[in-house]
């Protein structure tokens, strides 16, 4: 082409396009700016969801926060900062905005992105006519296309739509939440936030009422000792005991014109206003409610929203007893109960209560005492009960609480009180029993396998003492451990006359057989009376534990027999429900008490040592239990006829069983019957002659006087004599033997003192029963003794003894010599009464005999009956010798000494029956048995005398003469049956009476 | 019916011109020949069942109680009585007294030969060995003595002794009395439990005792005296196991009878005739039996066993006792045959020992009730007693100190404090005195259960599982309740290779373990 003729120029067209491309680029920014708000808004919103969602979210606040700040962040960033950054550099890119124009118009065909490259001109060598035409060609196809088609505001309109329903959403949640804004902000900041109020009751303005500030102040009653407490910044519930005062104060959004707080629906009065401050007050009262203000403002009449109330109840104290469920106390004897009381807020009061109703104040206080503790010190007799009562008895404690009355708490369950004579809970257990019966064994067995006669020396025999004294150690333990053995009267003599034989023994062996005498021999006949009272021990040891074996023998007899019983009449109630047709579940309980029943059962025979009924007893238990289980079975398949049928068969082996178990007790009942009435004659032909021989003795001394009074009241004088001075060597003895003791010498002395003591002792009793033969014995003993005993006391002190009885001694043999120069007449008189000594003596031979016999059937030693019976044979024998030579005074003694040891026979013998009452009333289920058990020993302090003087014997518990032994034998074991006769029990309670008079 | 009683009846019906009476003669042949199936027939044969004579429904009464159905028996019984029975032995009380203790009761059979009753429970355990008793007695003894009786032989098992007691006619005072534990009485077997006696006894040797008596009284319609029946009884009741004599006197018996012999003090056997209840003391009774036992060795030795149902045969059919069996052994007299008897007792080297009478107490509740010694002398069993405590605690030495004092220098030996030494002697380790001790025990009283069950005690110690298995053995022969000695017993055969054995106890501990067959 020319130069003079030129086309259109290129820059025509740029400029134009240039223009409208710089329009696309600013509405690309305004609309990235729009966005960008856009999504600052749902930030914030989804901020704010966090915001409101945290608290229920279980997120600490701290984490929450962080959370908080992270999503800000990255919201921003990734939402707003970012996008913001690049898109507004790109949107002032003309280039683009050619290309964006070109993609939704495509008729440009790249004109218009060639041109927004040439804008400033042609590149090179291009023709700026062609890129001239170009640029008309796009400049006329830009002119059609529109901004918004390029850039379109649509996303804009979506990101403000979804901020939109977010604001919808944080509105809703911010009406909705629990605790609402107040309990965000808590959430947020950590502290109560100001109230601000957005539900309730709706009233006057239709609104709540907004209040904050909120603060509450408890005064608590007095009686509970609490200090007033202040809440500030409280979510408006209110705690306390009620009778709790609780004073609000508040703050409204508007000043107030009128207000008050209502609570439990009801408009309390005293409220004061003070501009915005509202202050008001309610007390808390037993039941659950709420409170609110109603204010009147300047806006209308507003309730704030209500705020619960929740009382505390204040609680009935707490009563703890310990003690066992069910206690047996004497009459007289305190209950014992320790108890300790406990109270929320404070006691005034404890009591004790008999069958539910209130007895006795235990303790009252004068201020306010949370707790309290004590031991219930009343006796049943200071209650007015009795014995035989049993009653409930509880310890009640009363609270402070003076809003709604006091309340009692009492201890659960009662505490059953059987009341009971003393000598009745004066009983060993079972347990103890076997114990104490097992230590025995346990002593026997070293008792006998003791080396005896040992060897040789003294001073053996003496170490032999020692070691004996040491077999004694366990017991000695245990009786020291089980306070029962010495409160039970019958267990401690028992056991007291095991220890003081075994101390005979070590005693004698300790002042005869000196352990530092070396090699010297001991004499024959202080070694036949060492092994005598050696055997004693062994003896008495050996009494003693058969006695016990036979008390837990019965026991357990009498056990199975009670519990017999009771299946006997769970076999009569099965029968009946079987009868009136009752129930499956109710036989099937009736069922389980058989299982119960036999179970226990069981248990009892398993202490048993008799064999036979144990095997009997476990084999009938065991085909019972095989027919229960039928009976179940039977049932469980629906055949309820095959499982009367069998119940039925069931009810009579449980009858079974317990008529043989009644039918065991009622052998051994049998058999202790006839052994009684043997018994019985046995003790009446010793009374007999006991009688007989004190009638002859009688019959002998009218002799003597009569024949010769003169010589007679001379010879009484001398025996006057003999007897004080008896006793004043036993005085003087005494007080050595204390000072012995209170200087702790050897112990080889004190025994030599002791001896020499109860020796002269004995000799006082012989001159006083004017027995010449027994006291010349016993004067000689006694000065044996005081001689030994030289050089453990003072010696002026032991010859006044020594010289006191060698006095004695030589009157007593002036007597005898005087015994045998009897006149003529006296002396025939004597000798015509021989023939009926004679015929006591006859008759003594026939008794020992039936004795014998009698003692072989007896289940308990009558110890020392046949001994005693010897020894009366002897000295009935002696008797006829000075009689048939005349010579009265000395068959008086011998005589005496006869009735005397027929008197100890008949002891034993009824000591023995005696004892098998006691051990035989093992079967009456822990009764006490026998007569003595009732009496008043005077050693109610529960201590346990070992042998410091006379050693316990058997006149002791003496039965009197009108005893029935009869009645006695024949009801050892009836009690076993559980129920006593009425008939028994009355004959028992006379028998005690009788010896309580004694 | 056989061709005496056929003119029995007849001539007790012409005689008295009475149907009735005639008829229940019939019943009554047949009861005493312990022949109930014979007694039913005749019921029936004579429509007894609808007749209103008292005495025909006595009769009746009669049948029902030997065959079993106590109930019937005693409707019967109630019935008679009504119509004017007079029922002056009381069996009316003694019927109904039988069919409550039967109550419940369960019958076990093998074949139709043996029957067992029994109270469900334990006694389940020894049922078995029962029959078997039964089976053995009938083959070895019943064609022995001429022919097994007809019926099924019954034998029922009481559990108490107070059941037996109250089934037996007898009173606790008879029983007390002498010791009896079993009756072979209206064509039954009546048996106690040896759990009612402590530690059990010889049953087996009982039932075929009894057995016995059925036998000879079935053959003599029950003519047979009491001395008769009780020596061919005592004589032959140890043959029911095998067949083999194994006769000989029991301790007790042979002392008795070699003090008698050495004293001159042997009772005439007239003075057992007609009944041994006119001796006078307990002691001589015993003396007679075992004179009697000795007697009929006598005779079977010298002329074999074909004499007893000789001697059986001409007792029923009427002739002296005495007569019949000095005739069958050879003798022209009776006295001739006591004078042979006694020439010959003195040849057979009789030893007297120191036993005493067994204390076979039913129902009784301790081991010292059932020695024959200690039971009498209760002062003595204090020691035994302290001994027995003194073991328990482990005190051997001095327990044995203490069954010195228990033991009598002179008199009559313990079982009891004899087995107690011994084990007192097995518990320090003195194995070979405790046997000594165990074997001189057993020596004298081979039925005490204690001392067998603590020779097993010692043998199983001794690791000797052949003389362990035969004492332990022995004790559940006697006492078959003792489950510790059955599980001895189920050791000791399965390791000796005898299951079976082995398998039968272990049943049988099964049993006693869950109180019965379950």
């Amino acid at each position: 082409m020319s130069d003079h003729e030129p086309g259109p120029r290129m820059t025509q067209y740029t400029s134009s396009i240039r223009a409208s491309l710089r329009v696309l680029s600013r509405r690309e920014r305004r609309l990235l700016v729009a966005r960008m708000l856009g999504f600052c808004a749902l930030i914030g919103g989804f901020l704010g969801l966090w915001v409101l969602l945290a608290p229920f979210s279980g997120v600490a606040n701290g984490v929450a926060a962080i959370g908080l700040v992270v999503g800000f962040a990255a919201g921003m960033w990734w939402l707003v900062v970012g996008p913001m950054l690049v898109g507004w550099r790109r949107a002032a890119d003309l280039v683009r905005q050619a290309k964006l124009a070109e993609a939704i118009q495509p008729g440009f065909e790249g004109r218009l992105v060639t041109v927004a490259e040439r804008l400033e001109g042609p590149r090179g060598q291009e023709s700026e006519a062609i890129l001239a035409w170009i640029a008309g060609r796009a400049a006329e196809g830009l002119r059609s296309v529109r901004a918004d088609a390029v850039h379109s505001g649509r996303p804009v309109v979506r990101v403000a739509s979804l901020a939109m329903v977010l604001a919808g959403v944080l509105l809703t949640l911010v009406l909705v939440l629990p605790g609402g804004l107040g309990a965000t902000w808590t959430y947020w900041v950590g502290e109560e936030p100001a109230l601000s109020v957005d539900s309730g009751n709706v009233k006057g303005t239709g609104e709540y009422a907004q209040v904050g500030d909120l603060a509450i102040e408890y005064v608590y009653p007095a009686y509970t000792g609490l200090e007033p407490l202040e809440v500030t910044n409280s979510t408006g519930e209110v705690h306390g005991p009620p009778g709790t005062l609780v004073r609000v104060r508040a703050r409204a959004a508007e000043p107030i014109e009128r207000g008050m707080v209502v609570a439990y629906e009801d408009p309390t009065e005293g409220a004061e206003v003070d501009g915005r401050n509202i202050r008001g007050k309610f007390t808390i009262m037993e039941e659950e409610g709420a409170w609110r203000l109603d204010l009147v403002q300047a806006v209308g009449a507003a309730s704030s929203r209500s705020f619960p109330i929740v009382p505390e109840p204040d609680l009935a104290p707490e009563v703890l007893v310990d003690s066992p469920q069910r206690i047996e106390v004497a009459l007289d004897a305190p209950l014992d109960l320790p108890w300790q009381a406990l109270d929320d807020f404070g006691l005034t009061r404890i009591v004790l209560l008999v069958d539910g109703k209130e007895e006795r104040e235990i303790r009252a206080f004068e201020e306010r005492r949370a707790e309290s503790d004590g031991r219930v010190s009343f006796t049943p007799r200071q209650l007015g009960m009795s014995v035989g009562m049993t009653v409930e008895v509880q310890i009640g404690a009363w609270d402070n609480n003076e809003w709604a009355g006091s309340q009692l708490g009492v201890n659960q369950p009662a505490i059953q009180v059987v009341v009971k004579r003393a000598d009745e809970l004066a009983m060993l257990s079972v347990e103890e029993r076997r114990n104490l019966r097992n230590e025995l064994v346990d002593l026997l067995a070293d008792q006998l396998i003791q080396a005896w006669p040992p060897v040789g020396t003294m001073a053996a025999v003496g170490r032999a003492g020692e070691q004996f004294d040491g077999f004694y150690r366990d017991l000695r333990t245990l009786i020291e451990k089980t306070p029962a053995i010495s409160a039970d009267r019958r267990v401690r003599r028992m056991v007291a006359r095991v220890m003081n034989s075994g101390t005979e023994f070590i005693t004698f062996t300790q002042v005869n057989f000196d352990v530092r005498s070396g090699s010297s021999t001991p004499d024959a006949e202080s070694m036949r009376r060492a092994g005598e009272l050696r055997s004693v021990a062994v003896e008495e040891n050996e009494h003693t534990i058969i006695w016990l074996d036979r008390f837990i023998q019965m026991f357990a007899l009498g056990q199975a027999v009670e519990e017999a019983q009771k299946g006997a009449t769970l076999a009569k109630n099965l029968e009946s429900a079987i009868a009136t047709e009752a129930r499956d579940s109710e036989v099937l309980d009736a069922l389980e008490r058989v299982r119960a029943s036999l179970d226990r059962m069981n248990d009892i025979v398993k202490e048993m040592d008799q064999d036979a009924i144990r095997s009997m007893v476990e084999g009938r238990a065991r085909e019972i239990g095989l027919v229960r289980e039928s009976v179940a079975e039977a049932l469980e398949a629906g055949d309820r006829e095959q499982a009367d049928e069998l119940a039925k068969r069931m009810a009579r082996q449980l009858r079974e069983l317990n008529d043989d178990l009644e039918y065991q007790l009622r052998r051994v009942e049998e058999e202790e019957d006839q052994l009684g009435e043997e018994m019985k004659s046995l003790v009446e032909e010793l009374q007999r002659m006991e009688r007989e021989q004190r009638q002859l003795q009688s019959e002998v001394q009218q002799a003597r006087q009569s024949g010769d009074a003169q010589g007679a009241a001379e010879a009484e004088r001398m025996w006057a004599q003999v007897e004080t001075l008896a006793n004043e060597a036993e005085g003087i003895g005494r007080q050595l033997q204390d000072a012995a003791l209170a200087r702790g010498g050897m112990f080889m002395f004190q025994k030599r003192i002791e001896a020499g003591v109860r020796a002269t002792e004995r000799l006082g009793e012989s001159a006083a029963a004017r027995d010449l033969r027994r006291s010349q014995l016993d004067v000689g003993d006694s000065i044996q003794h005081w001689v030994r005993a030289q050089g453990g006391v003072a010696e002026s002190r032991r010859r006044q003894v020594l010289s006191k009885l060698e006095a004695a001694e030589r009157l007593l043999n002036q007597l005898d010599r005087e015994s045998s120069q009897v006149d003529p007449k006296t002396a025939a008189q004597a000798r015509a009464l021989e023939a009926r000594q004679a015929e006591l003596d006859a008759a003594m031979d026939q008794v020992m005999q039936q004795a014998s016999e009698v003692a072989a059937k007896m289940p308990i030693e009558p110890r020392g009956m046949e001994e005693a019976l010897q020894r009366g044979k002897s000295s009935m024998q002696e008797a006829a010798e000075d009689l048939r030579n005349g010579r009265p005074m000395p068959a008086e003694g011998s005589q005496g000494q006869a009735a005397e040891r027929l008197k100890e026979a008949r002891e034993a013998l009824e000591e023995a029956a005696q004892q098998m009452q006691s051990s035989g009333s093992g079967a009456r289920s822990g009764e006490p048995s026998d007569g003595s058990s009732g009496e008043d020993d005077g050693e109610s302090d529960g201590s346990f005398e070992l042998d410091g003087g006379e050693s316990l014997s058997a006149k002791d518990i003496n039965l009197d003469e009108e005893f029935d032994l009869d009645a006695f034998q024949r009801d050892v074991l009836r009690g076993a049956r559980g129920n006593v006769p009425e008939a028994y029990r009355a004959m028992k309670k006379r028998y005690y009476e009788e010896l309580m008079t004694q | 019916m056989s061709l005496r009683r056929a003119i029995l009846v007849g001539g007790l019906a012409v005689l008295w011109g009475n149907e009735a009476v005639a008829s229940a003669a019939a019943v009554a042949e047949c009861l005493d020949a312990v022949d109930v199936p014979c007694a039913k027939r005749a019921i029936a044969a004579h429509n007894i069942d609808k007749s209103s004579d008292a005495e025909l429904v006595y009769m009746a009464a009669r049948a029902s109680f030997f065959g079993g159905d106590f109930e019937q028996a005693y409707q019967r019984m109630a019935r008679a009585v009504e119509l004017g029975h007079d029922d002056r032995w009381d069996e009316a009380a003694l019927y109904e007294r039988t069919w409550r203790v039967h109550e419940g009761f369960v019958e076990a059979k093998r074949g139709d030969r043996a029957v067992v009753r029994y109270a469900p429970g334990l006694d389940a355990v020894m049922v078995e060995e029962v029959l078997d008793a039964i089976e053995r007695s009938e083959a070895h003894l019943g064609d022995l003595l001429g022919g097994r009786p007809p019926g099924p032989i019954v034998v029922e098992i009481y559990p108490s002794g107070k059941a037996f007691t109250e089934a037996s006619s007898l009173t606790e005072a008879d029983v007390k009395t002498t010791g009896v534990v079993a009756l072979s009485k209206w064509s039954r077997i009546l048996l106690t439990s040896p759990r009612a006696l402590g530690r059990g006894y010889g049953w087996g040797d009982t039932v075929a005792h009894e057995y016995i008596h059925q036998v000879v009284s079935h053959h003599t319609h029950d003519r047979a005296p009491v001395w008769l029946q009780e020596g061919i009884a005592k004589y032959l009741d140890n043959r029911w196991e095998t067949g083999e004599d194994r006769f000989a006197l029991d301790p007790r018996a042979e002392s008795l009878l070699a003090k008698a012999i050495q004293e001159d003090q042997l009772i005439p056997f007239e003075r057992m005739h007609p009944s041994l209840a006119k001796l006078p003391s307990a002691e001589m009774a015993s003396l007679a039996y075992a004179q009697l036992a000795s007697l009929l060795q006598f005779i079977v030795e010298k002329e074999g066993e074909d004499v007893l149902p000789a001697v059986l045969n001409s007792v029923d059919a009427m002739e002296d006792p005495r007569v019949a069996l000095s005739k069958h052994a050879g003798f022209r007299s009776f006295k001739a045959l006591e004078d042979g008897w006694k020439s010959w007792a003195v040849t057979q080297g009789l030893r007297e020992r120191a036993v005493a009478a067994s204390a076979n107490t039913l129902d009784s509740s301790s081991d010292v009730d059932i020695d024959p010694v200690l039971s009498q002398r209760r002062d003595l069993a204090r020691f035994l007693r302290l001994g027995e405590l003194l073991l328990e605690r482990g005190h051997h030495e001095a327990a044995l100190i203490e069954f010195a004092k228990a033991n009598q220098e002179e008199g009559q030996t313990s079982p009891l404090l004899q087995t107690r030494i011994a084990q007192a002697h097995l518990a320090r380790g003195d194995r070979a005195t405790a046997r000594t001790q165990l074997e001189y025990t057993l020596s004298l009283y081979p039925e005490f259960t204690l001392a067998w069950r603590a020779m097993g005690d010692l043998e199983r110690e001794m690791k000797r599982p052949g003389q362990a298995i035969r004492a332990y053995q022995r004790v559940v022969d006697l006492d078959p309740f003792d489950a510790g000695a059955h599980e001895h017993l189920i050791t000791l055969l399965s390791a000796a290779g005898q299951a079976g054995r082995a398998a039968r106890h272990r049943e049988q501990v099964a049993i006693l373990r869950r109180g019965g067959e379950g």
